[in-house]
């Protein structure tokens, strides 16, 4: 098989687990929706007997993965992508996540490129994010929902258009992060994604990595379908398990760690540096 | 038969003029409307004539109607250096016309072409706006009423509509041109669409009924460009990635070849008089941009594009093709400087052949 040497970027996919079917169905189209020349990590818990049935798909689709195992205990999907970020070879200076059951367009990687080589101080790229729901069909049948990322295309969202801000994403949490393009620096200063905070780590870490001055770009292009609704899922657990309150909770909670909390000693770690 | 002395005289002032007029120191004067500090592409062309023939050092006069206080002209959407040109209050400042001068007058100003009927120059009407013709043209009355023989135009279509009305009058076709301040820069456009409309109307048109049939994309920036200045609006088109023209009116179809050349997607209502680099060899409308007639049909063109675009899914060849519509060399500024050159120079030509032919006459 082809070794994936030219590209400097790498998807990451964290399988917790893959229950039946319907999940190695998922799986598979996540894998074929990473293009034949990107190259792409899937981080597993070894204990898990989906590490044969990762590696069976992968052998029936003639695709290569650099396979990681996560830690004992630490199999989380926030302790899983940091785990993985910190195993990747050197040669990759940027990387992207997948959710086992989304897929990225057929424009994603080509975009990321364009936009990457125009704006080289961006250490964030943010595709549009098509949010479709599972209807219920064996076959995958699903329906559009709505947009995520979009909002920072609206006039008057953020201070830039296209560009998100303290202010605008201190009331907004419809962001997707699975889908980016991170640069691996900047993923590390900013110290990767925090598995005690619930449901609403990625929309912490975007307010972290704001607030620490790295710079994001949401392209507005289309690059990744994300499927929520799935059984086992953590939007279906939320959405089941939570009421919109809850959820809304948990989402201040998120902006009371980052106001309150690591944001106080971070000006301190900014003042001792300037 | 004139007598002697009063022959002598005639032909000595004949002399006069075509001297002038090989000199080259004859002046062009301009009617100008007041733009009033809006972007007005009729009064644009009038200034990129005169602008150009200043620029060949002939002697250049803009005229406006009105007193000079009021006059706000063309200075924040056009630049110093058309505002800098020599201008004159025609109803406070005394003129003096010689008939070796030339005085170009717009397609609305018909009382100016009634009142200027006496002059002895040459005058010349500016058409880019068939439809000023009939609305100020009084009924039983035409040009040639007013002696007004010759005209320049924008395109080869007007004229044959002008000859049509008017088959006496002598048409000259000058181009616009598309401005060097339109390009496109390469960089990643902005999802944003640019809306070039004279009218509020159709902003509110585009807009509102857009974001109620299609909510899932009521986060798409929509961008007036009215009141903008020509680099500001060049520079919003160029961002742009797509860009929405609409003028029924409009007879050249200048703003959509600006969208082309700047790489933006262009959606536009086809005008009632079809502009001619809309148009294949065979008649038909090319694929230079989306286009529709009916209003209606708007949102669903825009939604389709926008849609198009976010997918990265626009055809290579759009661009090639809609580069090739808006390249085209007949609307390059060179091109527009030669055509101007070129009639001024014909005009200066035709008016010494009269004046030689008449002072023949006048020595037999």
């Amino acid at each position: 098989m082809k070794k994936n040497i030219e590209k400097d970027y790498i998807v990451i996919i964290p399988v917790h687990s893959l229950s039946g079917e319907y999940d190695v169905t998922l799986f598979e189209r996540s894998v074929a929706s990473v293009p034949a020349d990107v190259p792409f990590a899937v981080i597993i818990d070894p204990d898990e007997k989906s590490c044969g049935q990762v590696s069976e798909s992968l052998s029936a689709m003639k695709r290569e993965a650099l396979m990681l195992y996560c830690e004992q205990g630490k199999t989380d999907f926030c302790s899983m992508v940091n785990a993985a970020v910190e195993s990747l070879p050197e040669k990759y200076g940027w990387f992207s996540i997948l959710e086992f059951d989304d897929e990225y367009t057929p424009a994603a990687f080509r975009c990321f490129e364009r936009y990457r080589s125009s704006m080289p101080e961006v250490a964030l790229f943010m595709p549009l994010v098509e949010i479709d729901s599972f209807n219920g069909d064996p076959k995958m049948g699903y329906n559009m929902v709505q947009f995520s990322n979009e909002a920072v295309w609206a006039a008057g969202f953020s201070e830039m258009i296209g560009v998100p801000d303290l202010e605008s994403v201190k009331d907004f949490y419809n962001f997707n992060m699975t889908g980016c393009f991170f640069r691996r620096s900047e993923w590390g200063s900013c110290g990767g994604l925090k598995s005690d905070i619930p449901v609403s780590f990625w929309y912490e870490f975007l307010m972290r990595w704001i607030y620490r001055g790295l710079s994001v770009y949401t392209m507005p292009k289309l690059g990744y379908k994300h499927y929520s609704g799935r059984k086992g899922s953590l939007s279906l657990t939320v959405e089941e398990g939570f009421g919109g309150e809850e959820v809304d909770a948990l989402y201040r909670r998120a902006l009371d760690e980052y106001t309150k909390g690591f944001s106080k000693d971070e000006d301190n770690e900014l003042k001792e540096l300037q | 038969m004139m007598d002697e002395e009063k022959k002598t005289s005639v032909i000595e002032r004949v002399d006069a003029e075509i001297e002038k007029l090989k000199s080259g120191s004859c002046t062009f004067f301009f009617y100008v409307m007041d733009s009033k500090g809006v972007m007005n592409d009729g009064i644009a062309y009038e200034y990129e004539i005169a602008k150009h023939l200043h620029d060949c050092n002939y002697n250049v006069v803009m005229m406006y109607l009105g007193n000079k206080e009021d006059f706000v002209g063309v200075r924040e959407w056009l630049g110093d250096e058309y505002a800098d040109l020599p201008h004159k209050s025609s109803s406070e400042e005394s003129i003096s016309v010689s008939p070796s001068d030339f005085v170009f007058i717009p397609d609305a100003y018909s009382d100016v072409m009634r009142d200027t009927a006496n002059f002895p120059c040459k005058r010349i009407a500016v058409v880019t706006d068939y439809d000023h013709i009939a609305q100020t043209v009084p009924l039983g009355k035409q040009w040639g009423d007013y002696g007004i023989m010759d005209a320049v135009t924008v395109s080869e279509t007007m004229k044959g509509r002008l000859n049509e009305i008017f088959p006496y009058l002598r048409v000259s076709v000058i181009n616009p041109f598309v401005g060097d301040e339109f390009y496109d820069d390469g960089e990643p456009k902005k999802l944003q669409v640019a809306i070039l409309s004279k009218y509020p109307n159709d902003v509110n048109s585009i807009v509102k009924p857009f974001s109620w049939k299609y909510p899932v994309y009521r986060w798409v920036t929509f961008m007036d460009l009215r009141g903008l200045s020509m680099e500001e609006m060049a520079e919003s088109i160029r961002e742009s990635a797509i860009s929405v023209w609409i003028d029924d009116e409009d007879c050249f179809g200048l703003r959509g070849l600006q969208a082309l050349k700047s790489g933006s997607i262009l959606i536009a209502k086809v005008p009632e008089m079809i502009p001619e680099w809309m148009l294949n060899a065979d008649g038909t409308i090319n694929d230079s941009g989306l286009y529709f007639s009916r209003m209606d049909d708007i949102h669903r063109v825009i939604a389709m594009a926008v849609s198009s675009w976010i997918n990265d899914m626009i055809p290579e060849d759009y661009f090639e093709i809609a580069g090739s519509v808006s390249g085209d060399e007949k609307y390059s500024r060179n091109a527009f400087a030669e055509s101007v050159s070129g009639y001024a120079k014909k005009m200066i030509d035709v008016r010494i052949d009269e004046y030689t032919e008449f002072k023949n006459e006048a020595l037999r």
